[in-house]
């Protein structure tokens, strides 16, 4: 009886969860079974460890990951703290508030690789932002900008691009936040900082972990931002990735990279969602 | 201890909500605002909590012009119509918020912490978070709350109104209970003009943004000096009457929709034309059954006869709804506790002339 029940329950799960699984389950198993040897397009199929240890022997690799994991953290943490304040003047209406609050969430409407040209337009040697200096007197002669080593183009393009994303999650939660209780706060001594610390930050927790967490993963995973303005110097892990299978047929290769980048995304996610619980509890104590 | 001074509040489209109000509260005072919805009393409490910035007018504490002065730094602490318990926060963390941000000893913080458990009895609860109490529960979590930051004032936000009718009562008791022990000044706003009558030393009945009349409980209910609060406080029979001359010393012949009566008063009506006012439990019935209201000391004046065209028992008293004798459009509600008419027939009872009031003047 309690068998035919489980059966029941599982069928009636079947057509959700299993079409989550097979989706889900079928990249982790081709990724995993290639870089393991499996599914080679070319050659002989077979299990073997010597694609992980090749890649993982080689610098490309870890800077590559380093890279990815640099670029998703900075990007993700950033986004989340310009969203706060912004979440916090659109919280209540004010005349403006709506048109305000849709201009700060149109770059969700601009395709990624449109901004990335639109950016390095501007910043480009001869560029707008240049000749605007230069015309200003600012500096004497154009500044190289473009695809700097730093990566700090690429930041800047995943904050503009992820930013009203954590906007739209934070608003809705900092809104559900009553006056009563920020009043209740405030008539119990608590200054606007105390307020944000103790009040705002632990109850938006969930949304700002959700906006982390998401952005982390799009952020790691990030090709054409990389591709556009990112350094020349150093791959992001998606950009190794195809760059392994396009120019050496890697395919085995690029599943090392492929499955790493998964776990960069799971593991790295996980770590700054938990981290920002602890820091907001900390910051509640103090 | 408070003193509101000619205090308005006009918000940013153009809404006045205050006008020109003034309060003042003892320490130790137990005053309530009380109004319909909409009369600006918690905009006036909002004010002296340091929410609301007057646009005229001085609120004071203890001598000390506070007007300017943010909530964080005023001697007063609000209990919220919605409790706003810090929904992530214990019992125990919410109670101790206050003392914390005011930095107090952790000594006797936790002192603090645990004298309020026992007194409003929630030391089993201490470490649940708000949304596993009561609605009663949380009310007097959202009470030890205040009271942990010792505050001169307590500003209660229509505390009661989101709980049942016997818990109302019971959470009643121990507000008036802990404010007696704790002796702080209470500013405490409801539209329940039981509430207000059962708890206060002190009622302001407000209309439209100004205080429409104040004074002792007693003396709102026995002497309402316009229809309104005659209306808002208790029921009322509210009737426009012609004064047609003095009836010997302080008393009246007014001709009423009920007929012409005898009013006896101290006053003397503001205009020839005014309301006149007398509550369903002072009528006295005619054929010698007690009313229920100890007034049985009927003179006989005042003799009014009137069908009944409902009856509604009520437990305690049983209310009869009559037809004026001269307008029928115009109801009177008499209530008696030991009679057994009925809807059709004639009741006849007299209004003592002492407790006919005279009211405002009938506007043109």
């Amino acid at each position: 009886m309690r068998l035919r029940r489980a059966g029941l329950i599982l069928l009636l799960l079947l057509p959700g969860l299993g079409l989550i699984l097979v989706l889900i389950g079928s990249v982790i198993v081709m990724a995993f079974g290639q870089s393991v040897g499996y599914f080679a397009l070319t050659g002989e199929s077979g299990f073997s460890w010597e694609h992980w240890r090749e890649q993982l022997d080689g610098r490309l690799l870890w800077r590559s990951f380093q890279y990815s994991a640099y670029i998703a953290t900075t990007s993700s943490i950033l986004s989340v703290l310009l969203a706060y304040p912004i979440a916090m003047w659109l919280r209540r209406p004010f005349r403006g508030s709506l048109f305000a609050g849709a201009l700060l969430k149109a770059p969700l409407l601009v395709p990624g690789l449109v901004a990335a040209f639109l950016f390095i337009n501007v910043i480009s040697f001869h560029g707008f932002f240049n000749e605007l200096m230069v015309w200003l007197g600012i500096i004497d002669r154009p500044i190289r900008m473009q695809n700097d080593r730093n990566g700090y183009g690429v930041i800047f393009l995943q904050v503009w691009k992820n930013m009203p994303f954590a906007l739209l999650l934070l608003t809705g939660s900092v809104q559900a936040i009553s006056d009563d209780v920020l009043n209740a706060a405030r008539d119990m001594g608590a200054g606007s900082i105390a307020r944000f610390r103790k009040v705002i930050l632990p109850l938006t927790l969930p949304a700002m972990q959700a906006a982390l967490v998401i952005i982390f993963i799009g952020a790691a995973g990030d090709f054409s931002f990389q591709a556009v303005a990112g350094p020349t110097t150093v791959n992001s892990m998606a950009q190794l990735m195809v760059r392994l299978k396009g120019e050496f047929g890697g395919y085995h290769e690029a599943g090392v990279v492929a499955v790493l980048l998964m776990a960069l995304a799971l593991f790295g996610s996980v770590a700054l969602a938990g981290l920002t619980r602890v820091a907001v509890r900390a910051g509640m104590k103090v | 201890m408070l003193r509101v001074d000619g205090v308005t509040k006009t918000f940013e489209d153009g809404f006045r909500a205050l006008k020109g109000v003034s309060l003042n509260a003892g320490r130790g005072d137990f005053v309530t605002l009380l109004g319909p919805s909409g009369c600006g009393k918690t905009t006036l409490l909002k004010v002296v909590a340091g929410f609301l910035t007057p646009t005229e007018g001085t609120v004071s504490i203890d001598g000390t012009d506070v007007t300017r002065e943010p909530p964080e730094r005023r001697d007063t602490a609000m209990c919220f119509q919605s409790y706003a318990l810090f929904p992530h926060m214990t019992v125990a963390q919410n109670i101790e918020f206050g003392p914390r941000q005011n930095r107090v000893a952790k000594d006797e913080r936790l002192a603090r912490l645990n004298a309020l458990l026992t007194q409003v009895d929630l030391e089993a609860h201490q470490h649940k978070l708000p949304n596993a109490l009561s609605g009663g529960q949380q009310q007097r979590v959202a009470l030890a709350r205040a009271l942990a930051m010792r505050p001169g004032i307590v500003l209660f936000d229509e505390p009661l109104s989101n709980l049942d009718a016997k818990l109302r009562d019971q959470v009643r008791i121990e507000i008036r209970a802990l404010q007696r022990e704790h002796g702080f000044t209470a500013i405490y706003v409801t539209h329940d003009q039981a509430e207000a009558l059962a708890m206060s030393d002190h009622v302001l009945v407000m209309r439209e943004g100004a205080v429409e009349q104040e004074g002792a409980p007693e003396e709102i209910y026995t002497a309402p000096r316009t229809s309104f609060v005659a209306d808002f406080i208790g029921a009322a029979n509210l009737l426009t009457g012609t004064v047609l001359g003095e009836d010997g010393p302080g008393r009246w012949q007014v001709r009423t929709e009920m007929g012409t009566v005898k009013v006896a008063s101290d006053e003397p009506p503001v205009a020839s034309s005014v309301h006149v006012s007398w509550r369903p439990e002072d009528a006295v019935l005619a054929n010698g059954s007690a009313n229920g209201s100890g007034n049985g000391s009927g003179t006989g004046e005042n003799l009014i006869q009137a069908p009944i065209v409902a009856r509604v028992y009520q437990g305690s008293f049983t209310e009869y709804v009559l037809d004026a004798p001269e307008r029928p459009a115009v109801s009177l509600r008499v209530h008696a506790t030991q009679f057994g008419a009925r809807e059709g027939e004639t009741l006849a009872f007299h209004v003592p002339p002492d407790r006919l009031r005279f009211l405002e003047q009938v506007a043109s």
